[in-house]
């Protein structure tokens, strides 16, 4: 169930997002590509596929 | 037990005196009510509080429970809900500014159940923006005050939900766990929360934010309050795609005692760079679990610093994902930090998405090995008590880490693997805050979770302390 659009946009709503400080967002986006890099390299013949919901998972 | 006695009530307790009609339900929902509009206040708890539609509610089930047509130990209980879940009629905002005028036509999977098992729901409660984050400072709501320090955060995202129990304003809340958001504002506020087992309670209707990481659990007083609420609200519901097919017990068969339960400690990542009061509570609760009959082993669960990892990526890559439209359209009327976090993971890369799946497989083979060993692991639930509101990083044995980092490094994991994990307060800091245990179970092991929880809890009182809120 999707809420309309134009909920909260109350008088005093913003429609316009301010600048973002874009060093930290570059900071941050490297933040979270060096996390992702601990994930390791892949190995084709290593890798088989895995999935969000893996079948007979007893979850 | 009076109905000017809210602070030393349990929900178990209540309902014993609500089926004896020595309590009636709308004593108890008055008394909750007024203790809300005087001390609410402070702590900012609340974004909506139902005092007339609560009210109606008390007297319809003073009326059924009059005629004996008593529904079960949740029929007349007041409760509180963190305002992600729908409810029908009435607002719900998500703590956001994007959603300040929602109505929902529908409710919520376990408001329904709530409400079919004649539980009162008082309000709507306070929480961080979108469930994005971990401290329940909301630029647009206000920040929930930790009961215990009014100056530190109550943690999130749930941090209203927590409050509240621990102020003694609700018998029962709702929360919502993503990477810890039952578990941490439930450890800083000192109060038991349980995450779920992913797919044992429904979903359906909670504002998502992960789809592969969002659970729903209980908040209380006690272990045996978790377990009464469990049962109402666990079950299959097929308007979940991830809920699970799998018989709800009891859970109530919490006075087994510990003999011969064989308890893990995974010394390797959860026990590294804790706080030294942390430290001290989390042995000394491992000492009391011993004393009651435990088998203590120390445990190895290998590659918990990629699963952490796993969990954050995920974390990143499906909230920007299940929250674009209001990155997109309406970024203006996003907090900061939850702007900055969404900005973050729409840069998230597929192939690092797929590796952080690699790696959850992996993790949860790796559990489930460790439960051929043990029936459940204990870790401490935080590295820290509770930090200062205007705290934005903490520095723990010289080695200093953000804030939200640091309260989900114990946390996430167990939603990336999807394991049920019960927060028990297990003590407090040098200068009075509370401290929280995490005692993580296999695949639907709630009944051990919370017999291990409820023992203990048992043993040390903990529970039985409560904030200054008067």
């Amino acid at each position: 169930m999707t809420p309309p659009a134009d909920v909260g946009r109350g008088a005093d709503a913003k429609p316009h997002a301010p600048e973002r400080d874009e060093a930290a967002h570059r900071a941050a986006v490297r933040g979270l590509h060096d996390q992702a890099a601990r994930l390791g390299i892949l190995d084709a013949l290593d890798a088989e596929p895995a999935l969000i919901f893996a079948p007979g998972d007893p979850r | 037990m009076t109905a000017s006695d809210p602070a030393a009530w349990t929900l178990a307790g209540v309902a014993r005196a609500i089926r004896a009609r020595r309590l009636s339900p709308v004593e108890v929902t008055r008394a909750l009510l007024d203790r809300i509009e005087r001390f609410d206040p402070q702590i900012n708890s609340f974004i909506t509080v139902l005092r007339a539609d609560a009210l109606k509610a008390a007297r319809a089930a003073e009326r059924e429970i009059v005629r004996g047509r008593y529904r079960g130990p949740l029929h007349g209980i007041p409760y509180a809900a963190k305002d992600l879940f729908l409810t029908r009629g009435i607002r719900t905002t998500c703590g956001s500014r994007v959603l300040a005028d929602f109505v929902p036509p529908e409710d919520a999977a376990v408001v329904e159940r709530l409400r079919d098992a004649g539980a009162i729901l008082l309000g709507k409660l306070n929480m961080h923006e979108l469930a994005y984050g971990t401290t329940s400072v909301n630029p647009h709501f206000g920040a929930v005050r930790n009961p215990w320090d009014r100056e530190r955060i109550a943690g999130g995202s749930s941090g209203g939900s927590a409050a509240a129990i621990a102020s003694s304003f609700a018998l029962l809340t709702l929360g919502s766990d993503t990477g810890g958001s039952i578990r941490i504002p439930s450890a800083l506020c000192g109060i038991p929360g349980l995450k779920p087992t992913y797919g044992l309670v429904s979903r359906r209707g909670a504002y998502p934010l992960s789809w592969s990481l969002d659970h729903v659990g209980p908040m209380t007083r006690t272990v045996e309050d978790l377990a009464i609420a469990l049962r109402a609200i666990a079950g299959h519901d097929p308007r979940d795609p991830a809920s699970a097919r799998v018989p709800v017990p009891g859970y109530a068969r919490l006075q087994k005692g510990l003999g011969g339960i064989r308890i893990g400690l995974p010394r390797t990542y959860y026990f590294d760079r804790l706080d030294e009061d942390v430290g001290r509570a989390v042995e000394e609760a491992v000492g009391e679990l011993r004393r009651l009959g435990a088998r203590i082993l120390d445990v190895d669960v290998p590659g918990l610093g990629e699963a952490s990892v796993a969990a954050f990526v995920t974390l990143f890559a499906e909230a920007a994902a299940s929250l674009e439209r209001w990155r997109l359209e309406r970024p203006g009327d996003l907090g900061a930090d939850v702007r900055g976090r969404l900005d973050v993971g729409a840069e998230a890369m597929a192939v690092e998405y797929i590796k952080a799946q690699r790696v959850r497989t992996g993790a949860r083979a790796n559990f489930r090995r460790a439960f051929e060993r043990v029936d459940a692991l204990v870790t401490p639930q935080l590295p820290i008590a509770a930090p200062r509101i205007t705290e934005t990083e903490v520095t723990i044995g010289g080695t200093t880490e953000g804030v939200p980092a640091a309260l989900t490094r114990f946390t996430r994991i167990t939603n990336l693997v999807g394991l049920p994990s019960l927060s028990v307060p297990c003590g407090f800091s040098a200068s009075g805050l509370p401290i929280g245990l995490q005692i993580i179970g296999p695949p639907f092991g709630e009944p051990m979770v919370l017999r291990i929880g409820h023992a203990y809890e048992r043993r040390a009182g903990w529970h039985a302390r409560r904030p200054p809120v008067e």
